[in-house]
């Protein structure tokens, strides 16, 4: 088993009511969760509420086959959000999350913070060495996502 | 030689060959320094070093009379993606809320 921490800062040019409603509203986050062009997120059920339970499928829009499960474990209006995650494909268990978004209004923009504590239970994690690697990977994937994403 | 993902977990889901694969990550050893280095007998170390190899993540190199070991880089980046493929996922949702946001002029 692997763990993994991942800690993303954002600041949005927007009020952070606006922000915290996207994450709250399943049919909003619907919109915004597909982590790939083509890709869907299928919500079977939404319970946002603490000790509320979020079922949904997420994948490529032909065959959406990877099964995430959501629990609310702590939620305070446009303030935070804390959930757990495990994301199951094929009836495997691919990992167990902690996941924590935190929100905090500056005017009209938001700071956010995501904070992602990861057991792997697929990853051994012996490779770390290469992480800077990727970082141009992922300005390749923000430039890919920008140019594909004209909606 | 594979290059799936599920036969390369598995392979590494023996401590001993992890180990090697850690070592393996260092540099460049010959089958007899990994031998030295882990401590077991060389034929439980061709063992192991057949299943990496059988899972991609090992290519042998005959030079004159040593066999030198090395990792398969693209066997690794294949690991790493998964890895990674969290944070990649997180990041690409937080772009697709910020367009998401910009894309509306009041909240309803």
């Amino acid at each position: 088993m692997q763990h993994e921490t991942i800690v993303i800062e954002r600041a949005f040019d927007h009020p952070v009511a606006d922000v915290f409603a996207a994450w709250a509203d399943p049919a909003i986050r619907a919109a915004w969760a597909a982590p790939a062009p083509g890709h869907v997120v299928i919500y079977d059920q939404a319970e946002f509420r603490v000790g509320g339970l979020d079922r949904s499928r997420c994948g490529p829009a032909a065959h959406p086959d990877v099964d995430v499960e959501a629990r609310y474990l702590s939620i305070v209006g446009d303030g935070r959000i804390v959930f757990s995650e495990v994301i199951t494909v094929g009836g495997r268990q691919l990992s167990a999350s902690l996941i924590s978004a935190s929100f905090e209004g500056a005017g009209r923009r938001t700071r956010f913070t995501l904070t992602v504590q990861i057991a792997s239970f697929a990853g051994p994690g012996i490779v770390e060495g290469n992480r800077q690697g990727w970082s141009a990977a992922l300005g390749n994937l923000a430039g890919h996502l920008a140019a594909g994403m004209v909606q | 030689m594979t290059h799936d993902v599920a036969t390369l977990f598995a392979s590494l889901a023996d401590p001993t060959r992890r180990r090697i694969v850690g070592e393996l990550a260092r540099g460049d050893r010959t089958v007899n320094e990994l031998v030295g280095i882990v401590a077991l007998r060389q034929p439980t170390i061709s063992k192991h070093l057949k299943v990496l190899e059988h899972a991609g993540l090992l290519l042998k190199q005959a030079d004159r009379n040593r066999r030198i070991c090395r990792l398969n880089p693209d066997a690794l980046r294949l690991i790493e993606d998964w890895a990674a493929s969290h944070r990649r996922d997180w990041e690409a949702r937080l772009d697709n809320l910020d367009r998401y946001l910009g894309s509306r002029k009041e909240r309803p």
